[in-house]
């Protein structure tokens, strides 16, 4: 039997299963959108 | 303001209000008040984050600073989401497997009392004083531009908050988030849409983009290290990620926000919402600005965009030298509008070597209509040396009260009291929560009823609401105020995260030996802002690593004491 503690801290995120690959998506997220912002900026330039 | 601007501005802030008292109605207990009895679902959580975070700063001065620097400034927070990560693997789950109710009881447990008691005192002074800049910020923007007393609307401000946050507590300050948030999102959006609507028939929305990139202010990301540039890629990513870390972690006004979460996964969740939203929300704000600047490019634009000043000087005996200046900005703005002509059509030609010769023709009008604003600036200065003459904060809702409809002005001007009240609130909670269960509940009255500390509470919201007013109505010039703020908080916050890392990293470092390594840093940051001009991004990692390096020291040093006399 897991405490009420347990379970809040293995609770599983709603999308993509694991907390994991959530925080990838951040992190991709991020580095995305820099590349994307350095492209704008040459292209713009 | 016609009178449909007004009752979409009184509707709209009256709704957000009334919403917030009535949620806010149930509290039993400072669980209750403080933390919403922990049972917030995460797209609330996510949106209080970003509602405490955004201030009405962050909507007046973001296209202000774009007009006038371009877009550079959104590299700030590309540590931002890292740190998010950071905090979902760290903080959270320790402060909800621990149930505290503030960041800094987690100190005692760690280390002892006076570190607690340092970390919460350094929070109230930073949070009290940044607060009453948050009044005082959105209420002289007002002021000037609609020609309201600045004291009256900062006190407005105030109240206006204090009704529901005294009442209702962290419930009542999440749900008028949520809503705050909505009316900010859809005021923004629908200004951008008109601002480039607003543009010549003949310009197109790329046209705009490449005017405004020629001009340099599409300069979103810089790659190129410089300890002493305030916004590239690596004073955002490492700077920005510390100053971050440190905000959204040990800054009771955030740490509140996701404690309020029902699990930690909800917490979590709002966390990485922020994460994912907040760079391109800020690259959308700045972006408007850079489209007010394409607009007024086709649209004479004042020198200065403080209409105030403007009128003082020109009711001086500087008054004919200004009109002078004015008349010749006039004749050099005929040159501009030709040269971005010239650079539009040679942009559809794709004629490189015409294109450059309307670039050098753009920047030349560009560098004369900027020789003329710095004498501007210089008879602004001469007539009233008190004058700020940075106007980067009064750019934006001069555009929107001269040239937006009527009713969407209205909506505007709901945002900047949305976007501003929203912060405020956040800041009143997390006071309260410190000072009530750091200060009062730990040392003062540690025994009294859970009754007696929810009235305390309410008149703690209060106190802190009336000194925050109170700041406000104090608060001189303070420039850019967006940076104003961020900079007093990058005073305190290195330090801060400091004693964090300390607890969570250093095994070794003792209580006494942190306190006392946390009161060196936070000196020598002082020493550091006063005395150089290190950009003040750098101050969050400097006091970060400072902190646990002294503590280090100091534990080693009273280890080598203990040794002889053993």
């Amino acid at each position: 039997m897991f405490t009420r503690d347990e379970q809040d801290t293995n609770e599983l995120p709603p999308f993509l299963n694991t907390w994991r690959k959530m925080y990838a998506v951040v992190l991709i997220n991020l580095v995305v959108l820099i590349l994307l912002f350095y492209g704008f900026t040459l292209y713009f330039e | 303001m016609t009178w449909i601007d007004w009752i979409v501005l009184v509707g709209t802030l009256s709704f957000i209000i009334i919403y917030g008292v009535w949620k806010g109605r149930k509290n039993t207990d400072i669980k209750d008040y403080l933390l919403a009895n922990r049972s917030m679902p995460w797209y609330a959580v996510g949106l209080s984050i970003m509602a405490t975070q955004a201030s009405a700063i962050t909507f007046l001065s973001a296209p202000g600073q774009a007009y006038s620097d371009g877009m550079r400034f959104v590299q700030f927070y590309f540590g931002l989401p890292v740190a998010m990560v950071v905090l979902c693997v760290t903080l959270v789950p320790i402060y909800h497997r621990l149930k505290v109710f503030t960041a800094y009881e987690y100190l005692e447990s760690r280390f002892d009392l006076k570190t607690r008691s340092l970390a919460a005192f350094l929070f109230l002074i930073q949070r009290g004083i940044s607060t009453g800049i948050s009044i005082y910020a959105p209420a002289i923007i007002l002021s000037t531009i609609l020609g309201w007393n600045t004291s009256l609307t900062s006190i407005l401000i105030g109240v206006l908050v204090l009704v529901y946050t005294v009442t209702g507590g962290t419930r009542a300050v999440s749900h008028t988030q949520m809503g705050q948030m909505t009316v900010i999102l859809t005021g923004m959006a629908l200004a951008g849409i008109l601002t480039v609507k607003f543009l010549p028939d003949e310009v197109s929305f790329m046209d705009a983009m490449q005017v405004a990139g020629k001009a340099g202010k599409l300069n979103v990301v810089d790659f190129k290290f410089d300890p002493n540039n305030q916004f590239n890629v690596w004073s955002g990513l490492i700077g920005g990620f510390f100053l971050a870390l440190s905000y959204f972690g040990t800054d009771q006004s955030q740490v509140g926000r996701y404690l309020s979460g029902s699990s930690v996964g909800q917490s979590r969740l709002g966390l990485l919402f922020n994460g994912l939203i907040k760079v391109p929300m800020q690259f959308a704000i700045l972006f408007i600005g850079t489209m007010v600047f394409v607009f007024y490019q086709f649209t004479q634009p004042p020198i200065f965009f403080n209409n105030v000043e403007v009128q003082k000087v020109k009711d001086s005996y500087y008054g004919a030298q200004y009109e002078a200046l004015e008349a010749q900005q006039k004749e050099v703005f005929q040159v501009r509008q030709q040269a971005v002509q010239s650079l539009l059509g040679a942009l559809k030609t794709d004629n490189e070597v015409q294109i450059a010769a309307a670039q050098a023709q753009l920047n030349n009008a560009a560098d004369l209509s900027g020789a003329i604003r710095e004498q501007a600036l210089e008879v602004i200065k001469e007539n009233n040396p008190a004058a700020d003459v940075n106007d980067t904060n009064y750019v934006f809702l001069t555009f929107v009260t001269n040239y937006l409809p009527a009713g969407l002005v209205g909506l505007l001007i709901a945002v900047v009291f949305s976007a501003s009240m929203g912060s405020i609130a956040g800041a009143f909670n997390s006071l309260t929560s410190t000072t009530i269960v750091d200060v009062y509940k730990r040392n003062i009255r540690p025994d009294a009823s859970e009754a007696h500390y929810l009235t305390m509470s309410k008149w703690i919201t209060l106190g802190w609401g009336l000194f925050s007013i109170g700041v406000a109505l104090f608060s001189g010039k303070v420039g850019n105020l967006l940076v104003a703020v961020n900079q007093l908080g990058s005073l305190f916050y290195g330090v801060i995260l400091g004693i964090f890392v300390c607890a969570f990293f250093v095994k070794k470092a003792g209580g006494s030996a942190v306190f006392y390594a946390a009161l060196i840093t936070q000196m020598v940051i002082f020493c550091l802002f006063y005395f150089t001009d290190i950009a003040f991004l750098w101050y969050n990692p400097i006091g970060c690593g400072l902190v646990p390096a002294l503590a280090l020291l100091l534990d080693l040093f009273r280890q080598k004491q203990r040794v002889p006399s053993e």
